[in-house]
């Protein structure tokens, strides 16, 4: 009768190969992105489904069907080594040195992956990179690797796998200007994203084209007066978070991030909540530079994060800068004349001034707590 | 109440604008979860729950290399929770525990038979073909062979050997699987009628009696698209209702019952069929198209997923999803020019109903009825019976050229 059974059995199989099967999801892939850093060295992502990574290294440590950052974390030490293993970066044919560094996590359309960040020391100046690539050959056949490099002769892509296991590329390494563009870019980008940043000197900001009188808000008429206003707290501003980025950055001072991040939240909850209940009125340009300083901190461990150039580090450093004051002087410009044309009307002053600050109060100490404490707060 | 369509909408706008008030911009960026507990990935039920079984096998073929038995019930494994999951990773997995084998210069029947298995689910039925003839030729009495060679001629078009290997399983297999191969094959060429009557008669008196629940449905659903052809629609209903009931989710019979739904004009009842198989792209597909008849403005999200999955699909080469990729192209994208193009790519490879159907559409879309003049022909050759395919085809005949 087990004969049957079994016989039954293989052609329940067939019966479903007989159903054209309906696939879903997609085969298996990871992607490889190879950048030039500076001195012949390559920043690597590999992305790994954790789905994938899970059969050869077990993610799943308690067999519960799910994984958890926890169980992730912990296989780090598991994870690297499997998979740089398993990776040949030779530039001009000599091997480059794979290390490890992050351990992130990021969503692709078909699931969790494992965002292993390292670097490949290789020859400086090579001009042509060969990638071998060997993950998961033993156990999926049609897993492939999307590898991609970006580099000065643009961006070259290839699909590997046990077809084509060496993609071979021709590289161009960043001239300085290229370089310096590329941080200035950077620090545009990270003013822009950075919303604590820009909520700060915008809270600030808010009160400069009103004066308080008899306990109430009135628009202010002197233009020269806001103008003035405007640029003492900007400026201040700019140079404290100068000041420290270029110190922290140059290695000379360090803070921990955690206290950095949240003196950054209350700093911005303190000038939003300077806006309901006044404590400094005059002297603003002093707060603006107080938390200057420590705004600077953030932007150096963003700076520091992004992997500076030994050589041309001023360069690097003064061209992120840059990029933060223009992305700053361009979102103040178009804030200042909004806040200017609008200051007379009793919906600035008892509407939006308020109801903003309050707002913006509101999330900062929900950031204050999340950072202060560590924990997360908001469904994001 | 809230019907589950609102509920989800509701809870999509509160996220949004939690998001919207919240939220430090979120570049598509790697993070670093800030809980150990965090949940990152749930692995999918059906794999999760044999895990343990499997490494184990896993690690006894390990020890055992040569173990030959043991790999090919792992492999089949791996099929069946591919089967389960609608997860194209499952056969990688098991093409990997095979490997050793797969490329050996004369492999065992046993094993040609899945090598032959994984090359039609990757569309490639010639050398699948290949492959079944081999080892039919060593084991002519290979039961799991004939049916798979049965699909893929069935697949291909080619009737008459597709009738020809259902008619050598009569020996080999329980008697109603070799009927409901038969009655398939009967159904699309010509004998809808007599197909489903012979094939009714015999699951009333042996259909309850199959073990495997996959057969049942299998059987429920030729039955279904056998009366359909024969144009008796309210059997097919009620076949494709006893086929739900069944109680399996099986990706083929809600696509196969939401296509004769959309015959009938019943984009409502197929919204109420596919609520929410967004996982599986064939079935997502098909409720974007249904829920974009209806106006429900749901369907462009829809849409953006399904891009996204095609363009993860071609980054990595595989081109093995054109029929759903040209019906995309028709039915969501507005672009009856890459449908055709598309569709008769896919013509090439497969000959179903609905490979052909979808040639017809997109020519009377694109106003282009000549493209359709190989798909004409091949509907006389093969006698097939389906009064979908019929009405595209007159009204092809009735387009000025």
């Amino acid at each position: 009768m087990t004969r049957l059974a079994c016989a039954i059995a293989a052609l329940t199989l067939a019966v479903f190969a007989h159903m054209q099967p309906a696939l879903a999801h997609k085969p298996s892939d990871s992607y490889l992105r190879l950048a030039a850093s500076e001195d012949g060295v390559l920043d690597g992502r590999w992305d790994i489904a954790l789905r994938d990574l899970d059969v050869p290294i077990g993610l799943d440590g308690n067999d519960d069907g799910t994984i958890t950052w926890g169980e992730v974390n912990a296989a780090g030490g598991r994870i690297f080594p499997y998979a740089l293993a398993r990776l040949q970066v030779r530039a001009d044919g000599e091997a480059c040195i794979l290390s490890p560094g992050e351990l992130l996590i990021d969503r692709h359309s078909d699931g969790a992956y494992a965002v292993l960040r390292f670097t490949a020391a290789c020859t400086a100046a090579a001009k042509r990179i060969t990638v071998g690539y060997d993950l998961f050959a033993d156990i999926d056949p049609q897993h492939r690797g999307l590898l991609r490099i970006d580099s000065d002769a643009g961006v070259q892509t290839a699909i590997l796998g046990p077809g084509q296991r060496e993609a071979t590329m021709v590289f161009a390494h960043p001239t300085p200007g290229r370089q310096l563009l590329h941080f200035v870019e950077e620090g545009i980008w990270h003013i822009w994203k950075g919303f604590d940043h820009i909520l700060f000197l915008i809270a600030l900001l808010l009160p400069a084209v009103l004066v308080r009188r008899d306990g109430l808000w009135h628009p202010e008429d002197r233009f020269a007066t806001v103008l003035v206003r405007v640029l003492k707290i900007v400026t201040a501003f700019t140079v404290a978070h100068s000041l420290t980025l270029g110190l922290v950055t140059l290695g000379v001072v360090s803070l921990p991030s955690r206290l950095i991040e949240s003196v950054v939240a209350a700093s911005v909850v303190f000038s939003a909540l300077n806006n309901l209940v006044p404590m400094v009125r005059d002297r603003l340009w002093m707060v603006a530079f107080g938390f200057g300083l420590a705004h600077g901190f953030g932007f150096a461990n963003v700076l520091l994060d992004l992997g500076l150039p030994k050589s041309d580090l001023i360069v690097s450093l003064i061209g992120f800068n840059v990029g933060v004051e223009v992305g700053q002087l361009a979102m103040v410009a178009a804030f200042l004349p909004l806040a200017y044309l609008w200051r007379s009307s009793w919906t600035y002053s008892r509407l939006a001034m308020p109801a903003g600050s309050a707002a913006v109060c509101a999330i900062a100490c929900l950031w204050l707590v999340e950072r202060a404490f560590n924990v997360a707060l908001a469904p994001l | 109440m809230m019907h589950r369509p609102e509920v989800a909408q509701v809870r999509r706008a509160a996220a949004l604008l939690i998001a919207l008030v919240l939220a430090a911009p979120a570049a598509a960026e790697p993070y670093r979860p800030s809980d150990e507990d965090a949940v990152v990935e749930r692995l999918p039920r059906a794999v999760a729950g044999v895990r343990a079984e499997v490494r184990a096998m896993r690690e006894g073929l390990a020890r055992e290399p040569d173990n030959l038995p043991l790999a090919l019930t792992i492999a089949d494994r791996y099929i069946d929770l591919g089967r389960v999951e609608s997860d194209p990773r499952m056969l990688g997995y098991a093409e990997g525990v095979m490997h050793p084998w797969l490329n050996a210069a004369d492999p065992p029947s046993a094993v040609l038979v899945i090598r032959a298995t994984l090359k039609q689910y990757r569309h490639d039925f010639a050398g699948a073909r290949a492959d079944l003839a081999r080892a039919l030729e060593r084991d002519p009495g290979n039961a799991r062979a004939w049916l798979t060679l049965a699909t893929v001629e069935r697949v291909q078009g080619n009737y008459a050997a597709a009738k020809d290997a259902c008619g050598r399983l009569s020996r080999l297999a329980p008697l109603l699987i070799t009927m409901t191969c038969a009655a398939d094959i009967g159904g699309l060429s010509g004998q809808a009628g007599a197909s489903y009557a012979g094939l009714r008669a015999i699951f009333l008196t042996r259909g309850e009696s199959a073990s495997a629940p996959e057969i049942r449905i299998w059987t429920l659903v030729v039955l279904a698209e056998t009366a359909a052809r024969a144009g008796n629609t309210a059997a097919a209903e009620t076949h494709y209702r006893e086929a739900l009931a069944v109680g399996r989710r099986d990706a083929y019979l809600l696509a196969a019952y939401a296509d004769f739904l959309f015959d009938r004009q019943r984009p409502a009842d197929v919204v109420r069929l596919l609520a929410d198989e967004t996982a599986t792209d064939p079935l997502l597909l098909r409720l974007a198209v249904a829920e974009r008849m209806l106006g429900d403005g749901d369907w462009l999200g829809k849409k953006d997923m399904l891009e996204d999955r095609f363009a993860a699909n071609r980054a990595r080469g595989d081109r093995s999803h054109l029929r759903e990729e040209a019906r995309f192209a028709l039915s969501l994208d507005d672009d009856p020019a890459t449908a055709l193009r598309l569709a008769g790519e896919n013509w090439q490879h497969q000959r179903e109903p609905a490979d052909a159907q979808l040639v017809l559409e997109a020519a009377i879309a694109a106003g282009a009825p000549n493209a359709a003049a190989d798909v004409l022909a091949w509907l006389e050759l093969s006698g097939i019976e389906d009064p979908p395919l019929a009405r595209l085809a007159r009204r092809i005949a009735e387009m000025p050229t």
